[in-house]
């Protein structure tokens, strides 16, 4: 909220200066964000006295007038304003002098007479919409001073943060005044919030019913009669334009002068636009009502609204409607002081989106006996300003709102603060602050003003205690706590050692958003209907919670592509989708490899494979349990889809995916403009963490010699690595110490595989006749289970 | 010819043809030929038993002295590659011409100083933790006393999933701040704890240079029974924190504010890191920079977490992580965090 530092000094009686005040404020009560300094432009503006008026030679609605502007000092000025009187105390622009808005006045002829200056209207000076009349000044303002220093148009507007919680109470400079007295160490005398207030009745009064008693819990309605809707004197319009509201009118504005002086919102109904009596209950099913905005409303039965005997008249605690509206014809008014429910009204303001002054304050909770303070408030400047007949009013207010009562006691005054704070200094504090305290052996009984709503328990004193004493003067200090060994979250270790091996393998970690649209889904083959969906996104393209990161990263390595050839990048981050059986969000972590190979690469596939298969070795995952599949054995996984049909794999323990990889669909590298040298590991990070071996039991070392052969067989093309690798697990045992492919030949429909073969025992030296007998079950197995013929074998001791 | 000047000759004449030798088996016949057994230096110093005791004494000398001199002139010539069939010259490279290309990997900024402070966190005791990005409603507002009308939601703007559900633990949303794992991580441990939440946090606002709608945060949380962990402890614990992070004495400075997971709560500022505290354009003069917001653990939180009312007492701390690195390396972009552009990662 805008405070003007005036205003705030003149109700306070601080004598700090604007910059003083917010330090003392930021260090014990509320964030100042700003300070701005207004410069008021008319400073060479003066105040002049209308002496003489005669009549334009040359026009009929010209005079020229003669101003006195004190020392005797006079000029001859051409007006054209209609009110224009001998005697009246005025605005005078003299030459050279720079009017807001930058129109620069200067000694001219007017229709051949010669103006020494301008007398100004309202709008000339920047202080309302009134352009056709002069502005005409109250009688003791002193002739020849400047304006602006006898009205303190200069100012300093203070922008104070008043969060939720002190609302109620701050967010006004009633309220903002009482805090900075508390501040000073001193109490401000003003009158209490008041559970009731004498009003004179009326027959012309309405009656007042609160149907919703929970959405309602005080409604005030003061009646004022032959009211003359006009502009505002000067100092209330200032007022208004230096919190930054813009001055309407006399009875507008004085509601507006209210809210910002007390935190009471209050609404002016033309009196005579009211059909019977005034009701305070919830909307009916399709009742509409168009605001003061022109907008029509289609209201729920959530909705409070005020009406009368026969419509709503007003979306109560937001908008009043335009059929009650005060205009310039009206001549009675009914003005509202309520106090709405804030969840209700919170509730209504976001269903109809419209945040208003009023939704503000009563969405964050007010104190139902503001109201009672406010509504003596309104009589008098009614009164004094509209020089309306008060109607008298009527107050509703079924349940009065009574003090809470908290007890606290000292000892956690220093225990949360860590601070030992004297039992004066505690009560000293409370007591500033509006608390009533008494003393009641180690803790006090406090009882709490209603206007502070946000106060319940001792813990909430304790905050206060601590603010008016001074965070900052808090000490820190070590804690006095059990040393505990560290308890380590393996799974955060192993985020860790994931990426400091992916680094040092040389990949580039790159982090991306969570989120992407249809076009990324469509790109990638994704199913669109796996995918959580945002209610409220920010654009059409962010609207979908990624799957996995594979979308985004591959449209950066279309970006980097521009600045770098051949890179290698990583992203370790949350993927998620739906629950199959609750179908709320699954999310799990999933890292991505991506590598962007050279032109000259013919088969990523191996290459990502050599990088997956380091990875599972330097993070010590039991690879021996992890299988590389066929993605068409997994037809029921649709990720699987964007990858290349024949040159990719699932990999998989014990049946379950963990992770895929390979080379991409030439589709999806051409929705993403992609040459076909990209390949791609991904893993689910919480299978991935399960396979790492926690313990390592040592193996003796070979003592004895290894006797090596080569083998080379050949196959139908159709068998694969890890068939043949099986036979060889399964036929060498248990002699058969190590098998290692070392060339690869395909011609026709067959292919060759040559290994290095290892055998050997632990207590001796192996015989040949031994190692033959190994041999040729290996063969035989080979042959009988996938038609493997022997082309080759050489032996090798060593 | 005396011996003496004898010996004067085989060395001179030694030395100028060692000096002509480039290959190695003309050093070893060289060597042979003087140094040897039955080299000519030798044969002289076995006729020295022939002499007069005077003569032995002078030129006995010489030919010690000589020998010595030629086996360091012969270890000199190998050593300086006349043993080698090498043209040294043709071989020549630019050894200041770059090495091979090796590839080497970054991390992202964020992990870097991720990383860093967790090793300063976990130094002082506290467990790295993580959770959930994709919260309940109950997680991340409801159970930190931010109820449903109440107007602090609005003081985080939220990406809701869509749903028909009205449940709150049913119903989801990415997370506002890491906050939403305290009382998920509460309710499966018992204090006294000490952690850290380091992630990524959403808000629904517009992107530009200095805000984004996704970034990361960090959330500290330490829980004792009575009162161990009060105000002074937080303070202590940040001081510390931001001591060992900017590698200098920092301050700390704590101001009201308000969340309603913590009572009392704080805005933190720490002394500027760049004009030390005497003000400076980054501080705009106050000399202190705004960090984030703490407080202590709201009785209700806890209460939430099934905990009973004044039995535990803790500090909650968060700070923006992304800020903190912006600050470290002078980062003026936000949105380079997740543009994934190399240029940017490769620089840390």
């Amino acid at each position: 909220m805008k405070f003007s530092y005036h205003w705030l000094k003149e109700l306070s009686g601080t004598k700090k200066s604007a910059t003083e005040l917010a330090n003392l404020l930021i260090q014990h009560a509320f964030e100042v964000e700003s300070i701005e300094k207004i410069e008021s432009s008319l400073t060479a503006v003066v105040i002049g006295q209308v002496k003489t008026l005669r009549k334009h030679p040359n026009a009929d609605r010209l005079r020229i007038v003669q101003v006195e502007l004190g020392k005797g000092k006079k000029q001859e000025i051409v007006c054209g304003a209609p009110n224009v009187a001998v005697g009246q105390k005025v605005a005078v622009a003299l030459p050279g002098t720079l009017l807001p808005g930058g129109r620069r006045i200067e000694e001219a002829s007017i229709r051949g007479a010669v103006s020494h200056g301008m007398i100004c209207s309202a709008k000339e000076l920047g202080l309302g919409e009134d352009h056709g009349s002069i502005l005409v000044l109250p009688s003791n303002a002193p002739l020849g001073v400047s304006f602006s220093e006898h009205f303190e148009l200069a100012d300093q507007v203070l922008d104070i943060k008043i969060l939720p919680n002190r609302s109620s109470d701050a967010l006004s400079c009633h309220g903002m005044a009482r805090e900075i007295a508390a501040l000073e160490k001193r109490i401000l005398s003003s009158k209490k919030n008041s559970k009731s207030i004498k009003l004179k009745k009326h027959k012309n009064l309405p009656k007042i019913d609160i149907a919703d008693a929970k959405g309602c819990a005080r409604y005030i309605g003061l009646l004022f009669q032959n009211v003359e809707v006009a502009s505002s004197p000067l100092w209330l319009k200032w007022k208004l334009i230096v919190s930054g509201l813009k001055p309407i009118n006399n009875i507008v504005d004085i509601t507006n002068y209210l809210m910002l002086l007390t935190g009471q919102p209050m609404h002016a109904f033309d009196a005579d636009a009211l059909e019977g009596g005034i009701i305070i209950r919830k909307a009916k099913p399709n009742e509409k009502i168009q605001l003061l905005n022109g907008e029509m409303k289609a209201l729920t039965d959530e909705d409070l609204v005020i009406a009368d005997a026969k419509k709503a008249v007003a979306l109560a605690g937001v908008m009043g409607g335009i059929q009650t509206a005060v205009t310039e014809k009206t001549t009675n008014i009914v003005l509202e002081i309520a106090n709405f429910d804030s969840a209700t009204i919170r509730r209504t303001r976001i269903r109809h989106n419209l945040l208003t002054d009023a939704s503000y304050r009563f969405e964050r909770g007010l104190d139902p006996n503001l109201a009672g303070v406010v509504a003596p408030a309104a009589l008098e400047l009614f009164s004094n300003i509209v020089g309306s007949v008060s109607g008298g009013g009527r107050d509703v207010y079924p349940k009065p709102t009574k003090e809470e009562r908290a007890v606290l006691p000292l000892s956690l005054v220093a225990g949360v603060l860590g601070a030992k704070l004297s039992p004066t200094e505690v009560t000293r504090s409370l007591k500033l602050l509006g608390f009533e305290v008494k003393k009641n052996g180690q803790a006090l009984s406090v009882v709490v003003p209603t206007r502070r709503r946000d106060i319940h328990d001792a813990w909430d004193l304790v905050e206060e205690v601590g603010r008016l004493h001074g965070f900052e003067k808090i000490d820190a200090r070590a804690p006095l706590v059990p040393l505990l060994p560290l308890q380590r979250n393996s799974f955060k270790a192993f985020e860790r050692a994931v990426k400091e091996y992916l680094v040092s393998a040389g990949f580039d970690e790159v982090l991306t958003y969570s989120f992407y649209g249809e076009k990324e889904i469509k790109n990638t083959l994704l199913p669109l209907d796996h995918h959580l969906e945002l209610a409220n996104p920010l654009s059409p393209d962010q609207k979908y919670l990624r799957m996995n990161q594979i979308p985004l990263m591959l449209q950066k390595a279309r970006e980097n592509l521009r600045y770098v050839d051949v890179f290698d990048i990583f992203e370790w981050g949350s993927a998620f989708g739906k629950n199959s059986e609750t179908g709320g969000p699954q999310e799990v972590k999933s890292l991505c490899l991506m590598s962007v190979l050279s032109k000259k690469e013919k088969n990523p596939y191996f290459v990502i494979k050599g990088k997956t298969e380091a990875f599972l070795e330097a993070l010590r995952i039991d690879k021996d349990r992890i299988t590389f599949e066929l993605p068409s054995k997994f037809p029921t996984v649709p990720v699987l889809a964007m990858l290349h049909p024949t040159r990719s794999a699932v990999l998989a323990v014990d049946g379950e995916m963990l992770g895929m990889m390979g080379e991409f669909h030439p589709n999806v590298l051409q929705a993403f403009g992609l040459e076909p040298r990209l390949a791609l590991a991904g893993f689910v990070c919480e299978i991935l963490a399960k396979l790492q071996e926690k313990e390592k039991t040592f193996l003796p070392l070979q003592k004895y010699p290894y006797a090596t052969r080569d083998i080379s067989l050949n196959f139908p093309k159709k068998i694969s690595y890890q068939e043949i690798a099986r036979i060889f697990a399964e036929a060498g045992q248990p002699l058969l110490r190590k098998f290692e492919l070392f060339d690869v030949y395909e011609h026709g429909q067959e292919k060759s595989l040559a290994f290095h073969l290892a055998f050997g025992l632990e207590n001796r030296t192996l015989s040949s006749r031994e190692m033959d007998a190994v041999f040729e079950r290996i063969v035989a197995l080979m042959s009988q289970k996938l038609k493997g013929k022997l082309r080759q074998s050489r032996i090798d001791e060593k | 010819m005396t011996l003496f000047e004898h010996i004067q000759k085989i060395e001179k004449e030694a030395l100028a043809s060692l000096a002509k030798l480039k290959r190695p088996e003309q050093l070893a016949s060289w060597e042979g030929r003087y140094l040897g057994r039955k080299g000519e230096l030798t044969k002289l110093l076995k006729s020295l038993g022939s002499l007069s005791p005077e003569e032995k004494r002078t030129s006995g000398a010489k030919a010690n002295a000589t020998k010595l001199h030629l086996q360091q002139a012969l270890e000199k010539a190998r050593s300086q590659g006349q043993n080698s069939n090498t043209d040294w010259a043709k071989e020549a490279i630019d050894i200041t011409a770059p090495g091979t290309f090796q590839s080497v990997g970054h991390f992202h900024p964020i992990t870097l100083v991720e990383h860093q402070i967790e090793d300063i966190f976990t130094g002082m005791g506290f467990t790295v933790e993580d959770g959930p990005e994709v919260a309940s409603e109950w997680y991340n507002f409801d159970s930190l006393n931010v109820a449903k009308d109440h107007s602090a939601r609005d003081m985080q703007d939220t990406f809701w999933l869509k749903t028909e559900e009205t449940n709150p633990k049913k119903k989801f949303l990415p997370r506002t701040h890491t906050s939403s794992v305290q009382v998920d991580y509460m309710e499966k441990n018992k204090p006294p704890f000490r952690i850290i939440i380091p992630g990524k946090i959403f808000r629904n606002e517009a992107t530009d240079a200095s805000h984004e709608h996704t970034f990361h945060m960090f959330e500290c949380l330490m829980v004792d029974e009575g009162d161990r962990v009060n105000v002074g402890t937080f303070k202590y614990i940040a001081e510390t924190f931001f001591s060992e992070f900017f590698e200098k004495k920092v301050g700390v400075r704590l101001r009201p504010s308000y969340f309603p997971f913590t009572e009392p709560s704080f805005e933190f500022d720490i002394n500027c890191v760049l004009c030390d505290g005497r003000g400076c354009a980054v501080c705009k003069q106050s000399g202190w920079l705004e960090i984030g917001g703490a407080g202590m653990v709201n009785q209700k939180v806890f209460e939430a977490a099934g905990y009973k009312r004044g039995q535990y007492q803790g500090f909650a701390w968060g700070f923006g992580l992304t800020r903190l690195v912006m600050m470290k390396y002078k980062i003026t972009d936000i949105r380079l965090f997740m543009s994934g552009d190399l240029r940017f990662i490769r620089q840390f």
